[in-house]
């Protein structure tokens, strides 16, 4: 029970992605600091500089941490995913207790060919992101067929409890009546 | 094949003005002056008596108002039970269908409050299983008493489940509790914050009126703090209300098993009647808040969706009760749940470091506090109430968070049965919670840095519930714990 490593191309989307909503909260910062040149104090515009820095660290470091911890999961019976940058997060879901399955691209996740997988329980969900069309798609089958098959599985189980059940209740009800026809040839 | 369609009770438009009726009450005593005013000025002869009724109308205008729309939502709401489904359609001017499957209907429950009381209706209120919809009641339908009892069987008989007699009172229950032990729960399951509250209230009182005794102007006196008893009184009218509410919810608790079925009914004002299918209980909690801990006592709820969905309310099997009370009760109402305990494992020593954030804040405010109150010496603090007030919160903070963490240490633990999983949670209270592993929807658990270097981590169990219910919280355990968790909520029943 191996976790499947993301491929290469989701570690560039990682990057993308980090560096577009970086270069969006630098901008911010920047033209605050440009607008309020004048009246800022010295020891904010020293706070603005300082996360000015740590966004551009965080924009390269963060997502390579980020792909090599990415793992996910899928077998006969569950589906999880492992994800994180400090605090790594191992999210399981029982295939038999899904209740939805949602795959979606957005407009950077098509221009790498990468989509997502959103799976929902009656309790919670888990999203899967940054996997290549056709694992995906594969996923998304691969859900759909279990959960049919364990809803046949499990529809067979409980037939076959009714039915042996209601044998076992004949099986008692025979015993019964031999042992009540047995008693009666005994007082004869 | 559809149904004769029918609409709820009128008196259902009367109900829904309560909040309007209200509003209008609480205009009138706030604008008192003015009304008073007005009266004079009508009798001085300086206005007249169409000037005051214009004031008045405006008033009997937005009930009016409020009246007419309520009267053509009623009118135009149609509700029919059709062969696998209800539908509830509404044609204002937006045209609306709501279609709700009768098979994924999880409780019909009734309720009724005094106004519905006094005009012999009955709400039912539909739940489905749904996650999205588990914080609210999804159809609530106001019906006289008779409409109600056919409409609630003819839904059960399409769920292929027997309609039991709720309302008949003449029925034997298993499980009933007198005047006398709903005051007692009340008692056990009291907030220490309240009685706190209560306790200094009456030391004040006392302390105040020994002050007025010793004065000579006794009247003077009493004249004097009637003002603040009076504010106090209201502040404490919430305080009071917290302590009391329980007793009228649960009068009159009653509670009996039949088949597959739980059946319950209590309430003073509002009564309520539940009806709880086995198979949807998702959980048992068996709560012993501070006062039940100390004295051996806890209740016990269950977590299903469509009971204890509204606010203020708990879904509530058992009240307070010793443990050996409560087993023989809880083995007549919900036998599934009455499982040997399994060996608990409690939340490892290692994460001990955890609580360092929590003391470092509690202990940083208590000494910035000091050091400020010791750097403004001009301000000087004579009352000596004030002195002992100050003190007292300085030590008993840090105190108070030292031993809830100790508690804390001894109570979380996590228990893992055959086919159910344990779960304690809790410091100064504590929370049993029994999870069957063919429950969980989803297991989480992560690990930072000083969990991975101590091969700890922290997990989330979730199930379907009301928000609230549906997120149970780990402690600290070791990775295997979660593993073992993970293996046994993977097995089901049908596996080949």
């Amino acid at each position: 029970m191996d976790y499947r490593k993301l491929n290469k191309k989701a570690m560039t989307c990682m990057y993308v992605k980090t560096w577009i909503a970086s270069i969006m909260w630098i901008v911010m910062f920047v033209a605050c600091n440009i607008l309020l040149k004048g009246e800022m104090p010295d020891v904010v515009r020293g706070i603005i500089y300082g996360v000015v820095i740590l966004i551009v660290m965080y924009s390269l470091i963060a997502p390579k941490i980020r792909y090599e911890r990415y793992r996910f999961l899928l077998t006969e019976e569950e589906f999880a995913v492992r994800k994180g940058l400090i605090v790594v997060k191992t999210e399981i879901v029982p295939i038999e207790r899904l209740h939805k399955i949602e795959v979606s691209s957005g407009p950077v996740f098509r221009a790498f060919g990468l989509k997502e997988i959103k799976v929902t329980t009656a309790g919670g969900e888990i999203n899967v992101s940054y996997l290549e069309n056709e694992v995906a798609d594969k996923i998304a089958e691969h859900l759909k067929i279990r959960i049919n098959t364990i809803a046949v599985e499990e529809r067979t189980v409980q037939q076959e409890n009714e039915l042996f059940g209601n044998e076992h209740q004949e099986l008692q009800v025979t015993d019964l009546q031999d042992a009540h026809m047995e008693g009666e040839h005994g007082a004869e | 094949m559809e149904q004769n369609k029918f609409r709820c009770h009128f008196t259902v438009i009367l109900e829904n003005l309560g909040g309007v009726f209200w509003f209008a009450i609480v205009m009138l005593i706030s604008e008192m002056d003015s009304t008073v005013e007005l009266i004079g000025l009508l009798l001085e002869g300086k206005a007249t008596l169409l000037e005051v009724l214009a004031g008045i109308g405006i008033v009997l205008a937005i009930i009016m108002a409020v009246l007419i729309y309520n009267w053509i939502v009623w009118a135009k709401t149609w509700i029919s039970v059709q062969d696998e489904a209800i539908v509830i359609e509404r044609n204002l001017l937006n045209r609306k269908a709501n279609t709700i499957g009768i098979k994924n209907i999880s409780n019909i429950n009734m309720e009724q409050n005094i106004f519905e009381r006094i005009v012999g209706t009955y709400k039912i209120k539909l739940d489905t299983n749904s996650a999205t919809t588990a914080d609210k009641t999804d159809v609530k339908i106001v019906l006289s008493k008779n409409m109600a009892e056919q409409f609630k069987q003819q839904v059960m008989l399409r769920m292929n489940e027997e309609c039991e007699e709720v309302l008949d009172e003449k029925v034997e229950y298993d499980v009933e509790y007198k005047a006398k032990d709903i005051i007692m729960h009340c008692i056990y399951t009291a907030n220490p914050i309240s009685v706190i509250f209560i306790i200094a209230f009456l030391v004040g009182c006392i302390i105040a009126l020994n002050s007025i005794n010793t004065g000579a102007a006794v009247l003077d006196g009493i004249i004097n703090i009637l003002g603040s008893v009076i504010a106090i009184v209201f502040v404490m009218g919430s305080v009071l209300h917290s302590l009391i509410r329980d007793f009228f919810v649960y009068y009159n608790f009653k509670a009996r098993r039949k088949e597959n079925k739980i059946y319950l009914t209590h309430g003073f004002f509002k009564k309520r009647q539940y009806t709880i299918a086995v198979d949807k209980v998702n959980a048992v909690e068996m709560v012993s808040p501070i006062f039940s801990r100390i004295l051996g006592r806890q209740y016990v709820k269950v977590v299903c969706i469509g009971v204890g969905d509204e606010e203020n309310e708990n879904a509530m099997l058992l009240l307070s009760e010793k443990t050996d009370h409560m087993k023989e009760k809880l083995s007549l109402l919900l036998p599934e749940f009455v499982i040997a305990e399994p060996d608990i494992i409690k939340r490892e020593k290692k994460s001990v470091w955890s609580t360092i954030p929590g003391a470092i804040f509690v202990f940083g405010i208590c000494i910035t506090t000091l050091v400020m109150i010791n750097a403004f010496n001009e301000i000087e603090i004579e009352e000596m109430w004030i002195r002992i007030l100050i003190a007292t919160l300085l030590v008993g903070i840090p105190v108070l968070y030292i031993v809830s963490q100790i508690l804390n240490f001894k109570t979380c633990g996590i228990g893992l049965g055959e086919d159910v999983l344990l779960l304690v949670q809790g410091s100064y209270s504590k929370t049993s919670t029994w999870i069957p592993y063919s429950k969980i929807q989803e297991l989480e658990y992560s690990q930072g840095p000083i969990l991975r270097r101590f091969g700890l981590a922290k997990g989330t169990i979730y199930i379907l519930a009301s928000m609230i219910d549906s997120i149970n919280p780990t402690s600290y355990f070791k990775l295997e714990v979660f593993e073992a968790i993970h293996q046994r909520m993977l097995l089901r029943k049908g596996k080949k």
